[in-house]
């Protein structure tokens, strides 16, 4: 028994030892200067926390392919573009319960081969522009331009509804960077929240004619309704905790004279793991049926203009889906992997005739034009090309240095393999400067999805000053 | 010296507390920590590299406590950097969201996801560790305070009851007279020391007396400091409708 206790007041002397002696060896990791450096003033920066203000450089270099199966119908080939982007959100109170949010961004662009004279290198992208009313603290009316976003998949929002023509410079294929240049929609919107749940109703009018050419044009300070408010839509949606983390989001929206409904779900599994799933299904045609209807409707083609790709032309009920989940780990890699399923894009069939027409109109603009407009519709939608994608996203925040992060993604349609690859690095030199690089490849075969596409890749530099 | 580490020894031999009463002493150390009422504070985190003071973030904290589980859920608002103004965090149990008005996107993260530098989004967090952790009394130990004051504290073994929570095993030091925590080492699932904490500065705040500094070591590069203050603790009426994914668009600094 004593010898017990002796050894148990041994073992633990040797233990409290250590212990103190890893207790001194923690005290003399801490910096002098940490002990001595001056602390934070009460109530330092708060004020500032409303307003992002900014300035952005990005010089573009773009790379052609030559050969093409199905030649593209433009013909500028700049060997380089610039732009200079001041980027300004804010937001504020303007009453009592009344506050106000504004959001835009002034371009300047420049490219090989233009005269610096003209007016369309000026453009302002008016993106929001709103009151809020608040009546109480959980209801609230929201007048004006508003940039709405639905879903909770990364790389496919089918229920993102307000997106269709939002997008007005394509600077980068990541979606994350997407959102943040589009433009919002002119809309009446009523939100309230309660413990556990919110509904959301939001009205957009119909208050312009669908622009023509609208993927392609210069506006300068035009704010682009035509993009944005060319139908009436409604949107209402609502979520609730049915149970301990499920809390499924439900929307029933109206475009024109057609309907759809969605769904959005999110799940955690353990402490590295989030699965999800968008869904929405409604009647329509198919994008190749819908990208030549848009452009008779537009002006784009003649009205007497033959559709040179087959294929079905009535309405029916059509699902778009988006499911994945999202892996982090502890040094900070966070790797999205999702399925894409748009029921109304191109098939493998789809894409075959795409070719073989294509084929036969090396003389013909006018025919080689309404192919081209099918990918241009998609790309405006922001809608996938094809029926299935596999989408891949991965962030590394402090990558092998502090401060820089590395992100790629991969977009691969798995008929034909062909791949849209984008790799980008982002260093935060400072709390103001952030420097960046990001390259793009289209990669393919020639008679495949991105291996068609005009460029076969870009790379861009960028520098950003924020304020 | 050697008196004192005998007797630490004889008190870490003979020990056998209940698990209630480590619990107990890990609750009201919580309780001295965390007001008991919604409250927000200014977090500003710097960190320091090789002793040189290096990047900089303000975050503003919302924390209420959830009356069924006693846990608290918070808001968390991105101040500074410049490039982060306005971006929020939304923890409700173990259900996060990311928002960015930029893209007005709403993210689901996982607790593992990081978001801020160096800490990870569980340092900056309010957090009563009661909840997520079984504790056990593992002597009584006279350490040094970040100052180098001696202090005299319980040391007790927190294991994780709830996976989803940033560290999987704390060894915790908790002043006996106050319940003041003086320091703590967080360990991941493998064993590895993540982090060494220090907790300074104690103030009077929202009733009670509670530590405004925390200074936190990487485990794995000890060159790699972050000091972390807590200034503008105030009493909020935070309804409880804002905990959810929906009001993060709507969330305004008051």
């Amino acid at each position: 028994m004593i010898l017990r206790a002796a050894v148990a007041a041994t073992l633990g002397v040797v233990v409290a030892f250590a212990a103190a002696r890893a207790e001194d060896k923690d005290l003399d990791l801490i910096p002098d200067a940490l002990m001595s450096d001056e602390r934070p003033a009460e109530g330092a920066r708060t004020g500032k926390a409303s307003t992002k203000t900014y300035v952005e450089e990005a010089l573009t270099f773009p790379g052609y392919r030559n050969r093409h199966i199905v030649q593209p119908t433009t013909t500028a080939h700049p060997d380089w573009k610039n732009r200079v982007s001041l980027d300004l959100r804010t937001e504020g109170s303007l009453a009592d319960g009344l506050s106000g949010t504004f959001s835009g961004r002034l371009n300047l662009y420049h490219q090989e081969g233009e005269s610096f004279e003209s007016r369309r290198h000026f453009r302002h992208d008016f993106r929001e522009g709103f009151a809020t009313w608040r009546p109480t603290r959980e209801a609230f009316i929201d007048l004006g331009r508003v940039n709405m976003k639905n879903g909770v998949a990364l790389g496919f929002n089918p229920t993102d509804f307000f997106k269709t023509g939002a997008v007005v410079d394509r600077v980068s294929e990541d979606p994350a960077v997407l959102r943040e240049t589009r433009l919002g929609v002119l809309m009446f919107r009523g939100q309230t929240v309660w413990e556990g749940g919110n509904a959301t109703f939001a009205y957009a009018p119909d208050i312009h004619d669908r622009g023509r050419a609208y993927a392609t044009d210069n506006r300068s300070f035009d704010p682009g309704f035509d993009r944005t408010n060319a139908e009436h839509r409604l949107l209402a949606k609502t979520s609730f905790d049915l149970a301990k983390d499920l809390a499924p989001e439900f929307l029933v929206y109206h475009e024109g004279d057609r309907n759809k409904l969605g769904l959005n779900l999110t799940r955690g599994i353990g402490d590295r793991v989030t699965v999800y799933g968008e869904w929405s299904g409604g009647r329509r045609a198919s994008l190749v049926e819908e990208a030549f209807r848009d452009c008779v409707r537009t002006g784009l083609f003649p009205s007497a203009t033959t559709r040179l790709m087959p294929g079905d032309r009535d309405e029916r009920f059509m699902n778009d889906l988006a499911v994945g989940f999202s892996y982090a780990t502890a040094s900070k890699v966070t790797t999205n992997f999702e399925y894409h399923y748009h029921e109304a894009g191109m098939s493998r069939q789809d894409w075959r005739y795409w070719f073989d027409t294509g084929r036969g109109l090396s003389n013909s603009a006018a025919g080689r034009n309404q192919l081209w407009q099918i990918r241009n519709y998609a790309a405006d939608r922001q809608e996938p090309l094809s029926q299935h994608s596999l989408f891949l996203r991965s962030e590394w925040q402090d990558a092998f240095i502090p401060d820089l992060t590395l992100a790629g993604l991969a977009n691969v349609n798995p008929y034909d393999r062909s791949t849209l690859l984008q790799l980008s690095a982002d260093y935060h030199w400072s709390d103001a400067w952030t420097f960046g690089l990001r390259g793009t490849g289209n990669l393919g075969r020639g008679d495949s999805e991105r291996g068609s596409a005009t460029q076969f890749g870009s790379l861009i530099f960028k520098a950003i000053r924020y304020f | 010296m050697i008196a004192r580490l005998i007797a630490a020894a004889l008190v870490l031999a003979a020990t056998a507390a209940s698990a209630q009463t480590a619990q107990e002493i890990v609750a009201a150390a919580d309780k001295v920590r965390n007001p008991g009422q919604p409250f927000s504070l200014t977090n500003t985190l710097v960190e320091y590299r090789s002793g040189k003071a290096g990047a900089k973030m303000v975050l503003a904290i919302y924390a209420k406590e959830d009356k069924d589980n006693q846990q608290f859920r918070n808001i968390v608002r991105f101040v500074d950097p410049p490039r982060d103004v306005g971006k929020l965090m939304l923890k409700n149990g173990n259900i996060l969201w990311f928002y960015d008005p930029a893209s007005k996107a709403s993210v689901r993260m996982s607790p593992q996801q990081r978001l801020l530098g160096q800490a990870s989004n569980g340092d900056v967090l309010t957090v009563n560790l009661a909840k997520d952790y079984a504790a056990t009394l593992a002597g009584s130990e006279q350490i040094q305070d970040a100052d180098r004051k001696p202090r005299e504290t319980w040391r007790l073994e927190l294991m994780a009851v709830d996976e989803s929570v940033t560290y999987h095993r704390i060894e915790y030091w908790i002043e006996k007279d106050s319940f003041q925590t003086v320091k703590g080492r967080f360990f991941s699932d493998s064993g590895r020391l993540l982090k060494t904490a220090y907790y300074r500065k104690i103030e009077m705040q929202l009733g009670g007396p509670r530590p405004t500094e925390a200074i936190i070591i990487d485990g794995v590069d000890t060159n790699l400091v972050t000091r972390m203050n807590f200034v503008d603790y105030k009493a909020r009426d935070i309804p409880e409708s804002w905990f959810q994914r929906e009001f993060l668009p709507r969330f305004r600094p008051e």
